[in-house]
């Protein structure tokens, strides 16, 4: 199961890449994230083990994700992508850009199941 | 004039300038806590910490995290309450060791008093009914007559800076939420544990939804050059947070563990190139 759930996140997040680059006509690179494999957190350690999840591609994701993380919006640093959720109604909303908000969507996902994981 | 927290609520989102510098730079201070610890909390705080009716002791989260941490020094507490300018006064007097409350690094504060590590976030949150699964992300997204808070508060300021007028006032929270789960509302914007501590008591048919601000860390309070103590208490909220015992209060009172963040995110310094 997690093997199976590691491979498709990761897979989801190629194929789609692969291709935004090549129905495109410009030159498109997009943002890498987590394109190494990781290993799913044991159903009993995650904050949730089945999560409903909502995604919002938005234009406004930076000022969006600055305010619901607190990561600030500086020369140095800009919120791309976000998760916000509800352990008690297992519900999780992920918020990416339209351009390249696939590229998140894996990683943000992961936040639904195991929670704040960053170092 | 808001019930429970009326001023306290307005001290709170003052924060805009939280990030205020940790205090303590201890140096290797022989610990020194006395074995019976004066514990403040203040007496009208519902659900961190109030003194019902007919009753003598304060209950609430915030009470049920000082027992905790109070075992976990192995000391013991002499418990008083009073209103925020009394429990403040006390500190700096030096008649109570500790205000068991957790707060905002507000300007007002950071003067005289020292704050511990945090253990719960403070944040705006939207609320909607339950059956509802429509998306605001923004206020703008919310029909603004149908948008609910409590009148006379930093959150009606705010909302009203950015909306205008037209949004629903009333003048306790009970209320609010009422009218949301009767459907005639379509979001009601408050502080995130007040709202989860309604929908957890009450039973209520709404849940909290989006973040409406950055999270905020809070602290409990101690007079400013107690380093010990401070130290001291530190150990003590990581250990409960460790051994459990804080995520089994936050379950009683809120229905989930408090303690943990709800959201994460992912950034880049566009500066640096890929």
């Amino acid at each position: 199961m997690n093997a199976l759930l590691r491979r498709c996140l990761l897979s989801l997040m190629l194929v789609i890449s692969a291709g935004l680059a090549a129905c495109s006509g410009t030159m498109i690179k997009p943002p890498s994230v987590d394109l190494e494999y990781f290993e799913p957190l044991p159903v009993g350690k995650r904050i949730m083990d089945s999560s409903r999840i909502n995604w919002q591609p938005r234009e406004d994701v930076h000022t969006l994700c600055a305010r619901i993380t607190g990561i600030p919006i500086t020369p140095y640093s800009l919120p791309m992508a976000c998760a916000y959720w509800n352990v008690v109604r297992k519900e999780c909303t992920v918020i990416t850009g339209r351009e390249y908000g696939i590229n998140y969507l894996g990683h943000e996902a992961r936040h639904c199941f195991e929670g704040n994981f960053h170092p | 004039m808001r019930p429970g927290l009326p001023t306290l609520s307005r001290r709170h989102l003052l924060l805009g300038s939280a990030a205020g510098a940790l205090l303590a730079a201890g140096a290797n201070v022989r610990a020194n806590t006395p074995p019976t610890l004066r514990w403040g909390y203040l007496s009208n705080y519902q659900p961190f910490s109030w003194v019902p009716r007919d009753a003598q002791t304060p209950q609430g989260f915030h009470v049920d995290l000082g027992t905790e941490i109070v075992r976990s020094m192995q000391v013991k507490a002499d418990i008083r309450v009073g209103t925020y300018a009394e429990m403040l006064q006390a500190l700096r007097r030096k008649d109570i060791d500790v205000l068991g409350n957790f707060f905002t690094r507000v300007p007002d504060l950071v003067g005289d008093f020292a704050f511990t590590a945090g253990l719960q976030e403070f944040r705006l949150m939207l609320a909607q009914h339950e059956d509802d699964d429509r998306t605001f992300l923004t206020l703008d997204e919310i029909p603004i007559e149908r948008l609910g808070l409590m009148a006379n508060t930093t959150v009606e300021d705010q909302v009203q800076a950015a909306l205008g007028k037209g949004y629903r006032r009333f003048n306790r929270i009970d209320e609010a939420l009422a009218a949301l789960a009767k459907g005639q509302l379509d979001a009601v914007i408050e502080e995130s544990l007040i709202v989860e501590y309604a929908i957890h008591a009450q039973k209520l048919p709404i849940k909290t939804t989006t973040p409406m601000s950055a999270p905020v860390r809070l602290g409990m309070l101690v007079l400013k050059g107690r380093t010990d103590l401070l130290e001291q208490l530190n150990r003590s909220l990581q250990s409960i947070r460790q051994d459990g015992s804080a995520a089994k209060v936050s379950e009683k009172w809120f229905g989930y563990d408090v303690t943990q963040r709800r959201a994460a995110g992912t950034y880049i310094n566009p500066l640096t190139p890929d």
